[in-house]
């Protein structure tokens, strides 16, 4: 398992890509590489792999919309939403990371994406 | 992480453990070489015991994170030049506090305070609580989400006080910036009468979204409110920019630099000629923190009084701490101590 980090003047810098020439990106595979990267971390007792997932979780809170989901495609260089599709990959990722962080940082975040389930549920 | 790096997570963790003969053969060899001492359990994964004697020597070898003196401003604050994260991996709390590390970033979001800190007087370090309806996606008018967030971390971590009400990324443009008269300044005051945060400050961030970050920070240097202030500083960080940063300490205000890998590590790899002058060959973490801790103003001394960074083992631990840490100072021939 690997990935390219975007350049630090991209507008999702530092982001993960499948490969060196991709642009536009799934946040629900980031979300699910970064869950894969934090279970990794629990196996082997080194956390030293989470540290740029911590940046793309930093990212992610201040992205969350309203409705509590991110934009599913986006483009990292441009940082253009490709579709309208909406994701909460996300928050399944934050939950986990506040857990092995010991933080309660990202609970504000995680709770909005429960509660947009919830009210589509409910809808 | 340099930009386009290729980051090959399965090699990260290829690992296997270690007999306790292997582990002290190693960590003999380790301590009567040069080198750095995690550098020799690379690929290993060691048990609690064996990490915990590791630490031990590794801080020895390290020594002392040097402390600055800040202003009056900020009570004469006796800060070391590194600070400690929240969230940093929960095995390293023990290592920085007995290197002397006395100030946590981000304390209010612990769901329960490390051992580490909880066995220590609350008076013997510092925190500070990222507040957060200054940050994207809140409302920075929104003096109750400001004043309870405040409130809900103090019953939850048991601190009893914050040192410091730092306003998470801070403000993107100067009309809510406001010359101060702002949400947070006013959830500030009456934390303090109440007696429950000391200083105000801010972690102001930069980039897409806000305006210009040297207008940013001089307005809120002109405003006279701020006493600290966490800022993007890194190899990358521009002389206008830096100009900015040291008028600010000139007028009192503790500076604490933050982003110096994720911001400067790519510019950094690729001068040869500048981690040789950092006595930092190869090692990017440790050049970078010795770049930002060693910038002086017009004046000859250090204007960025100390740095945050992630670190999330004992290898990025040693790299890191070791560029100001006294005896690896010495050794290379540097000091960090501020006079």
């Amino acid at each position: 398992m690997e990935y390219f980090a975007a350049p630090v003047e991209w507008y999702w810098e530092l982001f993960p890509r499948q490969t060196e020439v991709e642009e536009v990106v799934d946040l629900g595979w980031v979300a699910r590489l970064s869950v894969s990267i934090i279970e990794r971390a629990k196996q082997s007792g080194d956390s030293g792999p989470i540290g740029p997932a911590m940046h793309w979780a930093h990212r992610f809170v201040i992205t969350q919309g309203v409705d509590g989901a991110w934009p599913a495609k986006v483009n990292l260089r441009t940082g253009e939403v490709v579709d309208s599709t909406r994701t909460l990959g996300p928050a399944d990722f934050l939950e986990k990371l506040g857990d092995i962080l010991n933080s309660s940082e990202f609970d504000r975040a995680v709770t909005r994406a429960r509660e947009s389930i919830c009210s589509a549920e409910a809808g | 992480m340099q930009q386009d790096e290729r980051i090959d997570l399965a090699a990260q963790n290829a690992r296997r453990n270690l007999t306790r003969r292997e582990f002290v053969r190693k960590l003999g060899v380790a301590t009567g070489s040069a080198g750095m001492i995690t550098a020799a359990f690379t690929g290993c994964t060691l048990s609690t015991s064996q990490r915990a004697e590791a630490s031990e020597a590794m801080v020895d070898a390290l020594g002392k994170v040097p402390k600055v003196k800040c202003s009056k401003r900020l009570g004469g604050m006796e800060m070391s030049r590194i600070i400690i994260c929240q969230d940093w991996a929960g095995d390293l709390f023990d290592p920085a506090v007995a290197a002397g590390m006395n100030f946590v970033h981000k304390a209010g979001y612990f769901r329960t305070v490390p051992e580490a800190l909880k066995k220590l007087p609350r008076e013997s370090y510092y925190v500070d609580t990222t507040v957060d309806n200054t940050s994207p996606g809140h409302d920075p008018t929104n003096f109750d989400e400001a004043y309870n967030q405040v409130k809900s971390e103090l019953d939850r971590t048991g601190l009893k006080y914050f040192d410091v009400f730092r306003a998470h990324y801070g403000w993107n443009t100067l009309n809510s910036f406001n010359k101060g008269d702002n949400a947070s300044y006013r959830a500030f005051e009456k934390l303090k009468k109440e007696g429950l945060v000391k200083y105000f400050g801010v972690s102001q961030h930069t980039g897409g979204g806000y305006e210009k970050y040297a207008d940013m920070l001089n307005a809120q240097i002109d405003s006279g409110l701020i006493h600290t202030m966490q800022l993007w500083i890194s190899y990358n960080t521009s002389a206008e920019e830096l100009a900015a940063m040291e008028k600010a300490h000139n007028a009192g205000i503790n500076i604490i630099a933050m982003k110096v890998y994720a911001h400067g590590s790519g510019k950094m790899r690729g001068d040869a000629a500048k981690l040789t002058e950092l006595k930092s060959d190869g090692m990017v973490g440790r050049a970078g923190l010795r770049y930002v801790l060693g910038l002086k103003g017009a004046n000859g001394k250090p204007f960025v009084d100390a740095a945050v960074t992630n670190l999330r083992n004992f290898n990025m631990f040693e790299e890191n701490v070791g560029s100001v840490a006294a005896k690896v100072a010495m050794a290379d021939g540097l000091s960090y101590h501020v006079a």
